[in-house]
C-alpha cells in the first residue's frame, strides 16, 4: 500500500522535475533531526520521539494527530523488543537497519526513502519514518489516522434508488470508491501535487481504453499551467480545465460528488479529476445536456427518465425566461397575454409605485439576499428568515401595495424551477436578471437578441474538441438516445457509447 | 484552404433561416402593388432559376474544392481577384443593409412600439458583431436551434390559419395581367443571397452537398407557396393591400386563449435576422480579411458594424444611399455574383487551359 502512496504521490510531473534538487538523507541523526526542526520551523505539532536500538541512536518522526498512535506504539514496541533481544553478530548500524526493514518490522505499509524531500512529503500525509544514526536513508511507515468523515450520501446530489455513498475529503478513499466500482484493470489513476503552497493532491482518473491519449495529455498540458498557490476545492483548478479564452457562463466541466455518477462517466470515456480536501470530484468532457441528467435517470423507466429530462428542461428555460418574458409582454407586448390574465396583472400593478421591470428587479434582489442568508445561517435561524421574508415581507409588501402579487408568483415559481437543476444556478441567476433587463427594455425583441446571442455563445463552446450542445446542435441521432431522452438499456448498451463519439468530435 | 466544420444540414439551416427572414418582408408592396397570388407561379419558376443560376458555382466549386470563391478569384484573376473579393465583401453587407432597413420600416409602420429603433438597431449589430466574430461554426449550431423553434411555431400558426381560409379568396392566376408573375421573380431572385454565400460555405461544408442542395430548394418552394396560400386564403383581397400580408395573417392566428401569434413569431423574425447578420458580416469580413490578407478577421467584424449602424441609420439623408438601396441594384449585384462572377471565372479558366493545350 506505502508503494502504492509512492507511485501516486511521488512519481507525478511535479516531483520528477523537483528531484533534481533533491537533498540527499545524510547518516547523521543530528542533521537529519536538524533538518525536520528546520523545515517546520519549531512547530508545535512535529513529533520527535528519539530512541536507542542497541548501540545507534534513532528516532522516530511524525506529525501529531495525523497519525494513528496505536499502530505507532506497535511499531516501536517491536523495535525496542528487537534491541531487547538483540543478537550480536549486527555490528554496523547499516546492518542494523537492514534487519529492522527486512526481517524486524513486518508492517505491510513499509517502505523506504533516500531524500529528505521524500521523507518530508510522507510525513505530512500521515506517515511515521524511522531514522537510524549511520544510515543514509530513511525507514518510512504508513500510519495514517486523522481524523475523516464518514463515507455519507451527499446532500447536494440525492438519489432515490442510487448508491447511499458520497466522496469524502481524503482523496485515497475517493480513488477506493472508484475503483471498488469499477475492477477493470484499464482503470488508470495519475496523481500530481499542486498549488505552490498547498501542494494538493490531484489525481486524474480514466479508462485507458476508452479515453483519447490526446485527451488525457491536454488534460495534464492545462493542470500543469495552473499557478495558483493554495488549492482549497475542486472548484479552484475547475477553471484550468476550460477553454483558454472562454467567458462562457455556463461551465463545461461537470461536477459531481456521487461515485456512482463519475463512474458512469469514466465508463463512457470522460476523465474525473479527484482533489484531495475536496468531495467534488471534476468530469471533463461535459456536455451542457448532462446538467439535466441524474443517476435516478438509469434506475428507472426510459419513459420516465425522459419525462424527467423533459421537465427539467422546461424548468430551465422557465427559470431564465419566465420573469423576462413576463415583463417584456406586460410592458410591450399586452396582446400575447389573453386578456383575462391581462386584466389581473393590470389591476395588480397598475397601483404599485414602480415600473414593473423595476418592481421584478427589487423582488429578485430580495429573493436573492434571503436565498444567501438562509444559506449560510445555522439551520434553524435559516428558518426563520425564510419565514420572515416569505411571508412577512412578501404579504406585507403586496398588501401595502408596494408591489403585485403576480410579480411575486412568478419570481416564486422561478425560483422553484431553478432548483430543479441546482448545478446551474450561478447562469441562471444571471441570466434571469439580465433577461429582465432586456423584456424591461426592448420587449421581446430584447428577449430574443439576448436569446440568440446566449445560445450562440453556448453553441460556440467546446472542450476538448467535443462540442458543448452536442448532440443536439450539431446533432446526432446515436447521441440522442441518451440526452433529452433516455433509451432503453437494451439500446444504450447496443453499441460502445463514447463521448468522443458524439457529432462534431474531432475524434 | 478551408477547413470543412459545418455539415450540409447545417448548411441548409443557414440558408433556411435566410430565406425565412425574407419572406416575412414579402408583400404587395415588394412587388409594385400587384396580386401576390400570382407569386406561386413565380416561386415555382424561381425554383427552376435557382438550379440554373447555382450551375456555375458548382462546377467552380468541384474543381477547386477546399477553396472559397475569394481563393479562386485570386488564383484565376490574381490581383484583379481581390477586387472581386471585395465586391462579394460589399454584397454581404449590402444585404446586411436590406435585411435591417426592412427591418426597421417593419417595426417603424406596423409595429411603432414605445422603444427606441436606434437602441434597438445598436444592440441586435453589437450582438450580431459577436455573434459573426465567435464564427460560422457557431452560427450554424445556434441557427439549428432556432431554425426548430420557428418550424415548430410555423406549424402551429399554419394549423391555427388553416382553418381560417376561405376558398372563395382564391382567384384564377393571372386573373388581371402577368406583371405579378415578373415582380415576383424579380423580387425573389433579387434577395437569393444564398447562392453567392454558398461561395463561401461549400468549401466548408463537408457531406452530399448537391442533396443538401437540391433540399434547399424544395424547402424555399414550399415555404413561399404555402406561405402565399395561406396569406391569400386568410386575408383574400386585404393580401394586396397590407404592407405585410405575411404578419398581418399570422396576427389572425390563436391557439386556445393565446392570440395574436405574431409577436411570438416576431421573435423568432428577430432571432433570424440577428442569425443571418452574423452569418453575412463573418462572411463579408472573410473577403475582407483574405482580400488585405489579415490574419484575424474581428477589427473588421467591428468596422463592419459600424459602417451598418451608420448606413441604416442615415439611409434617407443620402441620395447616394437611396440609389445604392434601389432593388434594381440589389437584382444586379446578385447576379453578378451568384452567378457572372463565377460563369467568368470558369469561362477564363477554360481559355487558359485551352491556351496552355500544346498544339498537335
Amino acid at each position: 500500500m506505502l508503494k502504492d502512496i509512492q507511485k501516486f504521490f511521488f512519481r507525478t510531473e511535479t516531483n520528477r522535475e523537483s528531484t533534481r534538487s533533491k537533498i540527499k538523507v545524510e547518516e547523521s541523526l543530528e542533521k537529519t533531526l536538524e533538518f525536520f526542526q528546520k523545515e517546520f520551523d519549531g512547530g508545535a505539532d512535529l513529533i520527535i520521539r528519539k530512541i536507542k536500538i542497541f548501540n545507534s541512536d534513532a528516532a522516530i518522526i511524525s506529525v501529531d494527530g495525523m497519525i494513528n498512535k496505536d499502530i505507532t506504539n506497535d511499531i516501536i514496541k517491536t523495535i525496542v523488543n528487537f534491541n531487547l533481544n538483540f543478537k550480536p553478530q549486527i555490528s554496523n548500524p547499516k546492518e542494523l537497519y537492514g534487519e529492522i526493514r527486512d526481517k524486524i518490522s513486518a508492517f505491510p505499509d513499509q517502505s523506504e526513502v533516500f531524500y529528505y524531500e521524500d521523507a518530508l512529503n510522507m510525513i505530512l500525509i500521515g506517515c511515521a519514518i524511522l531514522v537510524i544514526d549511520g544510515q543514509d536513508s530513511i525507514l518510512v511507515f504508513g500510519v495514517q489516522g486523522f481524523e475523516v468523515r464518514s463515507i455519507s450520501e451527499p446532500t447536494s446530489e440525492k438519489s432515490q434508488r442510487g448508491s447511499r455513498e458520497g466522496f469524502v475529503e481524503v482523496l485515497r478513499f475517493n480513488m477506493a470508491l472508484i475503483r471498488r466500482r469499477i475492477a477493470n484493470p484499464k482503470l488508470k489513476f495519475e496523481t500530481m501535487q499542486l498549488g505552490s503552497t498547498t501542494r494538493t493532491y490531484v489525481s486524474i482518473c480514466y479508462m485507458n481504453d476508452r479515453v483519447e491519449p490526446e485527451i488525457i495529455e491536454e488534460i495534464k498540458k492545462r493542470l500543469k499551467k495552473c499557478d495558483i498557490k493554495s488549492i482549497m476545492t475542486s472548484g479552484c483548478i475547475s477553471p484550468y480545465l476550460e477553454e483558454e479564452g472562454d467567458l462562457s457562463l455556463f461551465s463545461s466541466v461537470g461536477l459531481s460528488e456521487r461515485p456512482d455518477t463519475v463512474c458512469g462517466k469514466i465508463v463512457e470515456g470522460r476523465v474525473a479529476i479527484l482533489v484531495d480536501s475536496s468531495p467534488t470530484a471534476l468530469i471533463v468532457p461535459y456536455l451542457f445536456i448532462e446538467y439535466f441528467h441524474n443517476i435516478d435517470d438509469y434506475a428507472m423507466k426510459p419513459y420516465f427518465a425522459s419525462l424527467n429530462r423533459i421537465f427539467k428542461i422546461i424548468a430551465f428555460f422557465i427559470s431564465i425566461l419566465l420573469p423576462g418574458f413576463y415583463v417584456g409582454f406586460a410592458t410591450f407586448n399586452p396582446e400575447l397575454i389573453p386578456s383575462e390574465l391581462l386584466n389581473k396583472i393590470s389591476l395588480a400593478t397598475g397601483s404599485t409605485p414602480f415600473s414593473l421591470m423595476l418592481e421584478t428587479l427589487i423582488i429578485h434582489f430580495l429573493y436573492e439576499i434571503l436565498r444567501e442568508s438562509g444559506l449560510r445561517l445555522p439551520q434553524n435561524l435559516g428558518h426563520a428568515v425564510s419565514i420572515v421574508g416569505g411571508l412577512v415581507v412578501g404579504d406585507a409588501a403586496v398588501n401595502a401595495g408596494l408591489i403585485g402579487a403576480p410579480t411575486i408568483m412568478i419570481v416564486a415559481l422561478t425560483a422553484i424551477s431553478t432548483f430543479v437543476i441546482p448545478n446551474l444556478y450561478e447562469p441562471i441567476a444571471l441570466l434571469r436578471l439580465l433577461f429582465i433587463i432586456a423584456g424591461g427594455t426592448l420587449g421581446i425583441w430584447g428577449i430574443m437578441i439576448l436569446f440568440t446571442v446566449v445560445l450562440v455563445n453556448l453553441c460556440s463552446k467546446s472542450n476538448f474538441g467535443i462540442p458543448f450542445t452536442s448532440p443536439i446542435s450539431p446533432f446526432g441521432l446515436f447521441g440522442m438516445r441518451d440526452s433529452i431522452i433516455r433509451t432503453s438499456w437494451k439500446t444504450l448498451s447496443k453499441n460502445k457509447n463514447k463521448i468522443q463519439n458524439m457529432p462534431g468530435s474531432v475524434y | 484552404m478551408n477547413q470543412k466544420i459545418i455539415s450540409v444540414p447545417q448548411l441548409i439551416t443557414l440558408f433556411m433561416i435566410n430565406r425565412l427572414v425574407i419572406s416575412m418582408t414579402f408583400g404587395s408592396s415588394s412587388i409594385n402593388n400587384h396580386n401576390i397570388w400570382d407569386c406561386i407561379i413565380s416561386s415555382l419558376l424561381v425554383f427552376i432559376i435557382t438550379f440554373i443560376l447555382i450551375i456555375p458555382m458548382m462546377i467552380l466549386f468541384k474543381n477547386n474544392e477546399n477553396l472559397d470563391i475569394t481563393d479562386i478569384n485570386e488564383k484565376i484573376l490574381g490581383k484583379f481577384g481581390k477586387i472581386i473579393s471585395v465586391i462579394y465583401a460589399f454584397y454581404f453587407l449590402l444585404s446586411c443593409t436590406y435585411t435591417l432597413s426592412n427591418f426597421k420600416i417593419f417595426i417603424e409602420s406596423v409595429i411603432n412600439p414605445p422603444i427606441s429603433f436606434l437602441v434597438l438597431l445598436t444592440s441586435i449589430i453589437i450582438f450580431a458583431c459577436y455573434s459573426a466574430a465567435k464564427g460560422i461554426n457557431a452560427i450554424a449550431r445556434a441557427g439549428a436551434i432556432i431554425l426548430f423553434l420557428t418550424f415548430f411555431l410555423l406549424i402551429m400558426i399554419y394549423i391555427s390559419l388553416f382553418k381560417l381560409i376561405d376558398f372563395t379568396n382564391f382567384r384564377p392566376f393571372f386573373y388581371e395581367n402577368y406583371n405579378s408573375l415578373t415582380d415576383g421573380i424579380f423580387f425573389m431572385l433579387s434577395r437569393m443571397s444564398c447562392i453567392p454565400a454558398m461561395g463561401m460555405l461549400l468549401p466548408m461544408c463537408f457531406g452530399n452537398i448537391k442533396k443538401g442542395i437540391i433540399t434547399w430548394n424544395f424547402l424555399v418552394l414550399f415555404l413561399m407557396s404555402s406561405m402565399i396560400f395561406l396569406v391569400t386564403g386568410v386575408l383574400g383581397e386585404l393580401s394586396d393591400i397590407k404592407l405585410f400580408p405575411i404578419y398581418t395573417a399570422t396576427s389572425a392566428a390563436k391557439i386556445s386563449k393565446f392570440e395574436n401569434l405574431d409577436s411570438l413569431y416576431l421573435g423568432l423574425w428577430t432571432a433570424g435576422i440577428f442569425l443571418k447578420l452574423s452569418l453575412f458580416l463573418n462572411l463579408s469580413s472573410e473577403c475582407l480579411r483574405k482580400s488585405f490578407g489579415r490574419k484575424s478577421n474581428k477589427i473588421i467584424i467591428f468596422l463592419l458594424g459600424i459602417i451598418l449602424i451608420i448606413t441604416n441609420m442615415f439611409v434617407k439623408i443620402s441620395n447616394i444611399m437611396s440609389g445604392i438601396f434601389d432593388t434594381r441594384f440589389l437584382f444586379f449585384m446578385t447576379i453578378f455574383t451568384a452567378f457572372l462572377v463565377p460563369l467568368i471565372l470558369l469561362i477564363i479558366k477554360k481559355i487558359s487551359k485551352f491556351k496552355q493545350e500544346p498544339e498537335i
